[in-house]
């Protein structure tokens, strides 16, 4: 370092980089505390979407897998077992509920989270 | 600061029960002012000083493990180093350093009145590119050598020594000598 460089060296020192003003230690406080209660709720905001989410999908998921492949004999001979029940069904709900029979029938079985296997068994598969 | 769990060397993360306000808090009067000059020096405008200050505390305060921190300065200046050049790359083109906020320094010693040097300074320092701005900084205000100044910036140390020399070289181009003439 050379001798100029001494003298600008020397004019750095008599000065420093002006100090923060007196209120920034408040307002970083403050913005680490807003941040804080931020960072809650955007959890919280997310668990819920993430619940709200998993519902639907568990709401849904009958429509989303689609339906095994069904015997139609099989579905006809149900539906017309229905309708000799005499119950308040049209011949298309009978026929639907056949179907849901007749697919129930084929699905794999699996154990619930919730129940006994002997209810997986007599709703077929069906939680 | 024994009992803060903030060293210069050492940061842990609050104690068990400590609001991590009164953490923070206790951070700053640490290591803020400092931090906040060299973020000052690098933006050479004091708005967004302020801001890449408060945005490294934010930072600070949402990493989990804070113990994994060797040095709590060296790592908020990295932290503070990042935000600020991020805010310069966000500045908008059309804000000039004319622009900027004009108090980029202060006197060391009260007493004597040195208003017109400052002055000239504050100018001088402002044309100076960032990066010889912040090297100049580290060098003289907070007396790294330029090994240290190349580990914190990731150059190589003759890059870190040749940018020095092109500040001062600047600087003594933009600073009239005493008697009038340029040095």
């Amino acid at each position: 370092m050379n001798d100029d460089t001494s003298k600008i060296e020397c004019i750095l020192v008599r000065f420093r980089p002006a100090g923060p003003d007196a209120d920034l230690r408040s307002r970083v406080v403050q913005r680490t505390r807003t941040r804080s209660r931020w960072a809650f709720a955007e959890a919280m905001a997310a668990m819920l979407l993430i619940g709200l989410n998993l519902a639907q999908i568990g709401a849904s998921v009958t429509q989303i897998i689609p339906p095994p492949h069904t015997n139609e004999a099989r579905t006809r001979q149900l539906a017309v077992a229905i309708a000799r029940l005499d119950l308040p069904f049209s011949q298309d709900e009978a026929y639907a509920m056949a179907q849901q029979l007749s697919a129930g029938e084929r699905l794999v079985r699996l154990p619930l989270v919730h129940g006994s296997p002997s209810m997986n068994i007599n709703n077929g598969g069906m939680p | 600061m024994s009992g803060l769990g903030i060293q210069e060397d050492r940061l842990s993360g609050p104690a068990a029960g400590q609001p991590r306000e009164h953490w923070i808090a206790q951070a700053y009067d640490a290591l803020g002012p400092a931090l906040y000059r060299y973020a000052l020096m690098i933006l050479a405008d004091r708005a967004l000083a302020e801001d890449a200050l408060q945005q490294a505390f934010t930072r600070l305060l949402g990493r989990g493990r804070l113990d994994e921190v060797s040095s709590a300065k060296a790592f908020l200046r990295v932290i503070v180093r990042n935000e600020a050049y991020r805010l310069l790359a966000a500045r908008r083109p059309t804000e000039t350093l004319e622009q900027a906020d004009v108090r980029l320094l202060e006197r060391v010693d009260d007493s004597v009145e040195r208003l017109d040097e400052q002055r000239q300074l504050e100018r001088a320092l402002r044309q100076l590119p960032p990066d010889q701005r912040e090297v100049v900084h580290l060098k003289v205000y907070e007396q790294l050598s330029f090994a240290e100044i190349a580990q914190l910036l990731a150059i190589p140390p003759n890059t870190a020594a040749s940018r020095y020399r092109y500040a001062i070289a600047h600087l003594r181009e933009f600073l009239p000598a005493p008697e009038g003439r340029r040095m």
